[in-house]
């Protein structure tokens, strides 16, 4: 006759190998749990960091567009300016002047910005000396008493970086402005892009 | 006799089972050791563990997984809104002007129009930017184009009908004797008369549900589920007038943004369209994607580089 004793059983006493968990490997489990978590974690930090990279990306080089575009507008004015008045020179002076902040340029409507900023702001070498030593900070491109969480609020740094002189006319005639964007603002948690164009006085008759 | 037998078959069947129970294995019958296996609280606390550490994984999987499709969708909004406007400024730096004629207040060559949102009607068109530009060899050719007349410009229309944006193209017919000034086409009220052409709800729904479409057009749906503005300025204006324009001279440059959503953002967005609560207003501005494009004209010295 069989018996229940006689018989496998699943739960048969244990024995062996068959014994319960000791710490070590209940330790060694929870180890490698924790580092599986951590990956996963990890992982899904990185992907909201690429996100939110690839999106001031886009925003960068929308505000950039916007501003490149506005300098050109104005360049189609100044190089008006200087053929209808034939003065030598009208070109750079009025470049000058706009890097001198004494032209002021309206800051272009960019989505995600707040509305009617501020004008452009054109760094002098004494801010950019400043800068670079760690005691000025970027332009904010907002309203620094009315900020919105809700918005982008970028600082930035808009500055003449380079120019040429035109052999024949002896003028400045070619200006190279840099754009430095720095997307996260007051956090400085994302690094700053930078944007380059040049500008140009054709010069002579149109 | 019958009822004997009876009494006594079942106390036979009845000995059976209790024999039955008592003696053939059962592998349910647990066995009397004290590490036999889990505990009922190990077993809870074990569950619990996994089911924490499960909730937490779909947790993070899900988040990324909505990351993922909402980055994805971002991206694909992006790219609409860059082609979108391209072919904009690539239509507008071909843009021509009519100043034959001064003191014409109903003919005009630049059309210009973009109203608030809150003022645009179901089943209305929205004409928001009508320009003039050398014709395309692409084109379509009327039909039914008389003889002695050329088609020498085309009429583009960018167009709203049901948060829907619209391209048109229809080629100008001018006819041989009409004088030409230099290189300027007199009668400038193209813009007007294909105005009356583009301002048809039908057209604009077959176009949306994929229906056939008017042969002597080249008319598109460029995206659906759209906030289009268009803002036009000239520097010299003392009255600038941004979002309405009807003037023969081109404007310096437009300011445009496109607010582009998927269906299901469209959804939620307008869900939330006239609500003015602080959950809403914050809410708003992260639905969809928005992009916004300064375009210079050529005679303001524009640049399609940036």
């Amino acid at each position: 006759m069989r018996t229940i004793s006689s018989l496998p059983s699943p739960l048969r006493p244990l024995s062996g190998r068959n014994r319960a968990f000791t710490l070590i490997e209940t330790a060694l489990a929870m180890l490698a749990i924790g580092l599986g978590l951590l990956a996963v974690f990890g992982l899904g930090r990185l992907g909201l960091q690429a996100s939110k990279e690839t999106d001031h990306d886009q925003r960068c080089a929308m505000m950039a567009d916007a501003v490149f575009e506005t300098l050109r507008e104005y360049n189609a004015r100044f190089v008006d300016e200087a053929r209808t008045n034939g003065v030598p020179d009208t070109w750079g002076n009025l470049w000058e002047d706009v890097a001198l902040n004494n032209i002021q340029i309206i800051f272009p409507e960019i989505a995600y910005m707040s509305e009617k900023v501020q004008v452009l702001h054109f760094w002098q070498k004494d801010e950019n000396d400043l800068y670079e030593k760690g005691q000025y900070p970027p332009t904010p491109a907002f309203q620094s008493d009315n900020i919105s969480l809700s918005e982008w609020n970028p600082r930035y740094i808009l500055y003449v970086s380079d120019a040429d002189t035109s052999p024949v006319a002896q003028a400045i005639n070619v200006l190279q402005f840099t754009l430095m964007i720095f997307p996260d603002g007051d956090t400085y948690s994302s690094e700053a892009r930078i944007f380059q164009t040049t500008l140009t006085n054709p010069g002579g008759l149109p | 006799m019958n009822t004997r037998l009876l009494v006594n078959a079942q106390r036979s069947m009845s000995e059976r089972v209790n024999s039955r129970t008592l003696e053939l294995p059962n592998s349910r019958t647990p066995e009397l050791s004290p590490r036999s296996g889990y505990t009922l609280i190990e077993l809870v606390a074990s569950l619990a563990l996994f089911v924490m550490i499960l909730g937490m994984l779909m947790t993070v999987l899900n988040s990324a997984t909505d990351m993922w499709s909402g980055s994805r969708g971002q991206k694909r909004e992006q790219t609409v809104a860059a082609a979108i406007t391209d072919l904009i400024a690539d239509d507008l730096y071909q843009a021509v002007s009519d100043i034959s004629e001064s003191g014409d207040l109903y003919k005009k060559s630049f059309y210009l129009f973009s109203p608030d949102i809150t003022n645009t009607k179901p089943d209305t068109v929205t004409i928001h930017l009508a320009i003039l530009r050398p014709a395309s060899p692409r084109t379509r050719i009327p039909s039914d184009l008389a003889s002695k007349t050329r088609t020498s410009l085309d009429a583009v229309f960018y167009t709203s009908y049901a948060f829907a944006l619209f391209r048109h193209v229809i080629p100008v017919t001018i006819d041989f004797k009409q004088a030409l000034t230099n290189g300027i086409a007199l009668p400038h009220d193209f813009i007007t008369e294909n105005m009356r052409f583009v301002n048809d709800p039908l057209l604009h729904k077959n176009l949306r549900t994929y229906a056939s479409t008017t042969p002597d057009t080249t008319s598109s749906l460029l995206a659906e589920w759209i906030l289009p503005t268009f803002l036009g300025y000239y520097h010299d204006d003392p009255d600038p007038k941004p979002d309405e324009i009807q003037f023969d001279l081109l404007p310096h440059y437009l300011d445009l943004s496109l607010h582009l959503f998927s269906a299901e953002e469209w959804a939620d967005y307008w869900s939330i369209f006239g609500d003015n609560s602080d959950t809403a207003k914050l809410k708003r501005p992260h639905l969809g994607t928005l992009i916004s494009r300064r375009i210079t004209l050529p005679q303001a010295g524009g640049s399609r580089l940036p």
